[in-house]
């Protein structure tokens, strides 16, 4: 190696920047040093690395040394000019000292306490700062508390919340007074050209008013302004950073240049941010919508909106505003909804904070295992409590001599703070250290849909949390030991001496009272988790309407009509790429849909049933709509339970016909099969009629914990429902999802054959979301999965806590009560009988603590219950299987030190004295 | 315990001497070397930069800021200087010495 590129240690340097002042004088030690490292790493370059080791630890010792001194000196010549509080410090610091040195001399004890208390401290810690990160902290946007999201409700048609129209949208941008800016926006994917190799990127179209209501600039260029929103204008583009540093190295020549999204030329006119994020959306590109108004009309409920309120505006006044444009926007984008079916519908704009959007209802998650963390916190407090008590009361002696050698109580009671807060500094360091491991394996595993992990961190905000929570764990614990002491009686403690008596009742009961609180504390734990196992095998246990996900890959192919123009030829070329990949080796079938069943890419439309004319006014019900081709249910292995699939030549006859989900079938019909032959139609009235020719199974297309969907399926390509609306004369969708059935999929170099099957009937295609269909189905389930963990985890903990609790304090109590039971045993008392007496004390704990915990857990559990699925918080099994598990762990921890008991020989016990 | 101000210890005083001995060199590496070279002694670097820096609080030398080349990797380099009252210092911690040493050359040698 070259003397010239020898470096010296990074972690080392890294140390002595960090001590040493940021200033030329600092520096330049830094670069004295890495002279003489490198003078030194020419003759022997690993006693260079271990020299310059020792000296930077060397500088590091002496500077921060000289810095306290400076400090120290400066602080006592100004603030203390009499030395009056000298006193004061010089007593907490020996204190301090006296304190260190006492648990320096009992380290069992210490370790254990510190351990306990750092499990409590790091667990909330690490769930507090996903609270603080996705909960507490505003939305990285400016004035973050003015922004909402807008939707619509609809509750004449069972509709809760449904996404904004455009003709909404663009009646309050006119007509509105309420807000300062709004936005319209929805996701999508777009096919990028032109540059080394063809991809599908995700991309986001927005309305020009979609960057001002979040404030935001890119970092470089221009935001998009009204003209860039405007129809025949020249087109154009906006990346994201991250983007624009994969695919264009950062350069920021690329302004002006041409980029090819969908066979259409943009021009890039800006920059993103790094750590811009639309609502936890991070695309490769914006695009603006360029909406046509002639084309609007008071319909396709399918856009996200957000807007800024003006300052003092409250989302009441501002829903009052724009119910009452409402009407407006009917007459002014005709074509659509009338006014009557708003009315019927009971259509009516929903404000939401936009926080609310971002979140979701993640929040019950978090909450409920903050809870958690809580409990566990209490639990281990308990327990250092319990551990403190058995130690004190070895100390009473101590404590006697002092207080008669004329130690102040006061005194003797700030010692014991003192003791536990040292404790407490050392619990919360070594809690900080695991809060931070563990944040890091929790945020490997959260799911991968859990909002804003890109903003979690332990935050000065978390700190003090930390801080507080280890403040509020010693205050606890002392305050029993204070108590205690308060009320200290001098004589009968040197008097009791050392003598184990077993008449300390008090103290006894304040330590049981301790171990019922753990075991209820442990119990309500358990149930907790008991009924997230019950929802997760319930969940487990739902049929979703595919079979074997772990052997399907999907993906997602879409052709540009720069590809492709005709409509016919497009959909031939999916099925001609179907065809080679059914063709690769170990591909069982091949199918195609616009949407696999729970990715969240199925349309929505109302449906006319020819035997069930609506009556006048009725609106008609909304159901999910996919298109898909021959042999998608095989593939997804959906069973056909009457009728037939669709099939090749209902795509080449451009047949009238769908097939529909049995729980649609039973909607109107007794039975699948009296459904087939059946005609169904949508569009704007009815009258275009398709025949039933299938029925297959209910798939959960909503997620795994929602109610099956309702679903028609339809010929991939068909004679277009809405012709008069469109004009074109057949309906096909250019972005088709494909399912593929193999036993090698996830091996290696399958997905490179199936590229290459792609791209040897068009190579200009790119391909997306590739994924397995158990990857989907995980996604569903992943919030169950992961409370699951973490509760698991918590339980495990608080159950672990709980049996060292009750079988520390029965084993003390045992060893305190070792004379009475060597007297019982001299008198003739069975092994047996003292065997009972001590399993009984345990059984008394349990059996309270168990009822307490049961008590605890039913009005807690309903917290949750919006976590659960197919179980009842409430749930009997869940309760008596933990009550009894319990019971019998507790048992056993009291068994150990009933066999000592039991064990003890008279004459040992008697002599010991 | 405190010293008084201006007197020095035996390790400042070596620091000092090493300094006037590199006149236009003195520079952090080569006062180690030098000192490690001429007195014998290993040097900790952390116990060195504290005593200049003590040094320099007490008035008894003072430092120059020079930038480099990009061969320290842009860092600067400091190059020290002895004050007056460092030399005073050092003449009168010799004149103490040599009252001390004078009629001891018999046991001493």
């Amino acid at each position: 190696m070259n003397a010239e590129e020898r470096r010296p240690p990074v972690a080392a340097e890294a140390l002595l920047r960090k001590v040493l002042p940021d200033d030329a004088v600092g520096r330049s030690v830094v670069g004295d040093l890495g002279e003489e490292y490198r003078r030194r790493a020419q003759l022997h370059a690993r006693s260079a690395h271990r020299w310059y080791w020792r000296e930077a630890l060397a500088i590091a010792f002496h500077s921060t040394r000289d810095r306290i001194a400076k400090r120290a000196a400066s602080t006592t010549a100004v603030s203390d000019p009499v030395g009056k509080g000298d006193g004061m410090l010089r007593r907490i610091w020996s204190d301090l000292r006296v304190g260190a040195r006492t648990l320096w001399r009992t380290p069992g004890f210490t370790l254990v306490a510190a351990i306990t208390l750092a499990l409590g401290i790091g667990a909330n810690t690490a769930i507090f700062s996903l609270v603080d990160g996705i909960l507490l902290r505003p939305l990285p946007y400016d004035e973050a508390n003015r922004l909402v999201g807008v939707w619509n409700t609809a509750p004449g048609v069972d509709v809760e919340q449904v996404s904004q129209s455009p003709a909404l949208h663009f009646t309050y941008e006119d007509e509105g007074t309420v807000f300062e800016e709004l936005g319209l926006w929805n996701r999508g994917t777009v096919a990028i050209t032109g540059l080394d190799e063809a991809l599908q990127e995700d991309a986001i179209w927005v309305t020009d008013g979609t960057f001002r209501v979040l404030r935001v600039q890119p970092v470089i260029g221009r935001r998009f302004s009204r003209e860039d929103d405007t129809p025949d204008t020249p087109r154009t583009a906006i990346l994201s950073y991250k983007y624009w540093l994969s695919r264009f190295a950062g350069d920021p020549e690329v302004l002006g240049r041409t980029l090819i999204a969908d066979g259409i030329a943009r021009q890039i006119i800006g920059i993103m941010p790094a750590d811009f994020r639309l609502l936890g959306n991070d695309p490769a590109i914006y695009l603006p919508m360029r909406w046509d108004r002639s084309e609007i009309f008071v319909g396709q409920f399918s856009f996200r909106s957000l807007g800024r309120l003006k300052q003092d505006v409250t989302l009441e006044q501002a829903t009052a505003e724009m119910t009452r444009l409402l009407p407006i926007a009917v007459e002014k984008f005709p074509g659509g909804m009338k006014l009557e079916h708003v009315e019927e519908a009971r259509l009516a704009p929903l404000l939401t904070p936009l926080k609310t959007d971002v979140i979701g209802n993640v929040g019950d998650v978090l909450w409920v295992l903050l809870g958690t963390a809580a409990m566990v916190l209490l639990i281990a407090c308990a327990n250092v409590t319990n551990l403190s008590l058995v130690r004190a009361e070895g100390r009473d002696r101590e404590v006697a001599v002092r207080t008669a050698m004329g130690a102040a109580r006061t005194r003797i009671a700030s010692q014991f703070i003192t003791e536990t807060a040292v404790l407490g500094v050392v619990g919360c360091v070594l809690g900080l250290g695991l809060a931070y491991g563990g944040l890091q394996v929790l945020l490997a595993m959260a799911p991968t849909n859990l909002p804003r992990l890109d903003e979690i961190s332990i935050s000065p905000m978390v700190l003090l949390f930390t801080v507080g929570v280890t403040v509020l764990a010693c205050l606890a614990v002392s305050l029993l030991s204070l108590f205690r002491y308060g009320q200290f009686n001098l004589v009968s403690a040197l008097k009791e001496g050392g003598r184990g008596a077993s008449g300390s009742r008090q103290r006894n009961r304040a330590r049981n009272a301790l171990v019922v609180a753990q075991v209820a504390l442990a119990i309500v734990l358990l149930i907790g988790s008991g009924l997230m196992v019950r929802s997760f095998r319930a969940l487990m246990a739902v049929e979703p309407g595919f079979r074997d996900p772990e052997s399907v890959l999907t993906l997602r192919v879409s052709i540009p009509s720069a590809e492709v123009e005709d409509l016919s030829e497009m959909a031939q070329t999916h099925e001609m790429i179907a065809r080679r990949i059914d063709e690769l080796p170990g591909v069982t079938s091949v199918g195609l849909s616009t949407s696999i069943t729970m990715d969240g890419a199925a349309g929505f439309d109302p449906i006319f049933v020819e035997q069930f004319p609506l009556s006048e006014g009725q609106l008609p019900p909304v159901r999910t709509f996919k298109w898909i081709g021959e042999g998608y249910f095989a593939t997804m292995g959906n069973p056909v339970l009457a009728g037939r699939p669709i099939t090749r030549a209902d795509l080449y006859e451009r047949a009238r016909v769908v097939v529909i989900t049995e729980n649609l079938a039973l909607e109107y019909w007794n039975s699948p099969a009296e459904a087939i032959g059946k005609r169904i139609g949508t569009g704007i009235e009815e009258g275009d009629w398709r025949t039933i020719v299938g029925v297959v199974g209910n798939v959960r297309d909503n997620g795994m914990s929602q109610d099956a969907a309702t679903v028609v399926y339809w010929p991939m390509i068909t004679p277009h429902p809405w012709q008069e609306l469109v004009g074109d004369s057949v309906f096909a969708s250019r972005d088709m999802a494909y399912a593929i059935r193999s036993d090698r999929t996830g091996t290696a170099g399958f997905l490179d054959e199936i590229r290459q099957a792609i791209w040897s009937v068009n190579s200009n295609l790119p391909l997306a979301n590739v994924r397995t269909l158990e990857d989907i189905l995980d996604r569903s389930t992943a919030r169950t999965s992961f409370t699951l963990v973490m509760l698991g985890v918590a339980t495990a903990v608080a159950l672990l806590l709980g049996v060292v609790g009750v079988y520390g304090v029965i084993s003390y109590v045992v060893t305190q009560r070792t004379r009475e039971i060597g007297v019982r045993i001299a008198l003739g008392a069975q092994t047996g009988t003292v065997m009972k007496m001590v399993l009984r004390h345990g059984l008394i704990l349990a059996g309270t603590g168990v009822t307490a915990g049961l008590l605890a857990a039913l009005g807690l559990t309903r917290l949750m219950s919006s976590l659960l699925y197919g179980v009842n918080p409430v749930d009997a099994i869940t309760y008596v299987s933990v009550a009894a598990g319990t019971t019998m762990i507790v048992l056993l921890a009291s068994y150990l030190p009933a066999r000592k008991a039991a064990a003890v020989d008279p004459l040992e016990a008697l002599r010991a004295e | 315990m405190k010293r008084r101000q201006g007197t020095i210890g035996e390790f400042e005083q070596l620091v000092l001497l090493a300094i006037l001995r590199l006149k236009e060199e003195a520079y952090g590496p080569n006062i180690s070397e030098e000192l490690e070279r001429k007195a014998g002694r290993r040097v900790s670097r952390g116990a060195l930069y504290s005593s200049l820096d003590r040094l320099q609080q007490k008035g008894l030398l003072q430092w120059q800021i020079e930038a480099t080349s990009s061969d320290r990797g842009g860092h600067p380099r400091r190059r020290f200087e002895v004050t007056r009252t460092g030399i005073a210092a050092l003449r009168e911690y010799r004149k103490a010495l040599t009252r001390l040493w004078a009629g001891l050359e018999e046991v001493l040698g």
